[in-house]
């Protein structure tokens, strides 16, 4: 009697263990995400900033309600990523043709002491003569990145390059109502940002 | 008639199909090799221990101060070799520098460690945009699409090597 009992025990703590290595590696796979880059969930109002811009006044995210906005942090004394990154937005925009005029691209430079309106100008209407870039104070800078969840880092460089900045990689992506749906991570090929930029101007 | 027969006998195997595809590409080489007139000589210059192939870098404007070069180093000996410093007439300053991912997405830029990029023997190294690049910096000029600027690479072993990096989009 005791034996089965033990047996029966054993069966059933048996049974419990595979059934949770059955959870752990048959997940159930969550529904194929219609986008290419990482999707905000859930999806949040963007919050609401005015900054002082390359267009000589300021701007305000809700300037731009009812298209597309891609906002992206980065300096132009940054040579690798941030170029990569921008020719990448602006292939992607140039992509969508006829709705091109629906996407709206605002940089915002993480290094404003270096960053002056004129030249961030300069730097970002050669990529693309409607780039927007937004030159804040030092203390808006912090306050809009934290809202955006976006870091920066200011280090040591060379004797040449002065300081360097370490910053978020992402461009968030927010759709026509106001609402941060996407985060594009650093190298999504172009073909792939334009279709997630189309699938949002299509909703 | 030859032809016919060893068409047939070939077919018997799977091998001697193969044996067959390689005679007719031997034929067919023989053949190009009459129609070509004489190739010319390849030269018989010594081999370069150090090759670099498809140095680019972006378009940018002359207000962007930094421009990254980017190229993949191969090289041809048996020991390793080093890319220690380059230099070019439109930076006023060049150094080697390097792409790190940090945990969420952040990203920076840094000189390589140790200040030189590794080239392993019979190997290669690649300079690529979120990884290594040269660094051109106090640039005064537009990288403009189209055009080429020269570098010279200075390799511990190699020496110095000029090569014209292509100024394109990717």
């Amino acid at each position: 009697m005791k034996r089965t009992i033990t047996l029966a025990a054993v069966g059933v703590l048996l049974g419990f263990t595979l059934v949770l290595i059955a959870m752990v590696v048959v997940r159930p796979s969550r529904p194929a995400s219609k986008f290419k880059s990482e999707v905000v969930q859930p999806k949040e109002l963007a919050t609401e900033f005015t900054l002082n811009s390359t267009l000589g006044k300021s701007v305000s995210l809700s300037d731009y309600r009812g298209k597309v906005v891609l906002l992206y942090f980065g300096y132009t004394f940054c040579p690798d990523v941030c170029p990569a990154t921008v020719s990448d937005i602006k292939r992607s925009i140039e992509m969508l043709g006829a709705q091109a005029d629906q996407a709206q691209f605002l940089m915002i430079t993480v290094d404003p002491e270096r960053d002056t309106p004129q030249k961030f100008g300069e730097y970002l209407r050669y990529f693309h003569p409607r780039f927007v870039g937004l030159t804040p104070r030092a203390d808006e800078l912090a306050r809009v990145a934290t809202l955006y969840g976006a870091r920066y880092y200011k280090h040591e460089g060379t004797a040449a390059t002065g300081y360097l900045l370490d910053h978020s990689s992402w461009v968030a992506v927010i759709d026509r109502d106001g609402y941060l749906v996407l985060r594009i991570p650093f190298g999504l090929k172009p073909q792939d940002i334009v279709s997630d930029l189309k699938t949002l101007l299509s909703q | 008639m030859i032809q016919s027969f060893l068409f047939n006998r070939c077919l018997e195997t799977q091998k001697m199909k193969k044996t067959l595809l390689y005679i007719v590409f031997i034929i067919a080489l023989a053949l190009t090799a009459c129609a070509t007139p004489t190739p010319a000589p390849t030269p018989t210059s010594a081999p370069k221990p150090i090759v670099v192939e498809n140095a680019w870098g972006r378009p940018s404007p002359a207000v962007a101060e930094a421009g990254a070069i980017y190229m993949t180093i191969r090289n041809t000996t048996a020991k390793a070799d080093k890319l220690t410093q380059a230099s070019s007439e439109a930076c006023g300053m060049v150094e080697l520098h390097e792409t790190v991912m940090q945990a969420g997405g952040v990203m920076g830029m840094q000189p390589v460690k140790g200040g030189v990029i590794e080239v392993p023997a019979n190997g290669s190294v690649e300079l690529k945009p979120g990884g290594f690049h040269i660094m051109c910096m106090m640039k005064s000029v537009e990288f403009k699409a189209g055009n080429d600027v020269h570098f010279v690479l200075t390799f511990a072993n190699a020496g110095e090597i000029t090569i014209h990096a292509d100024i394109k989009d990717q």
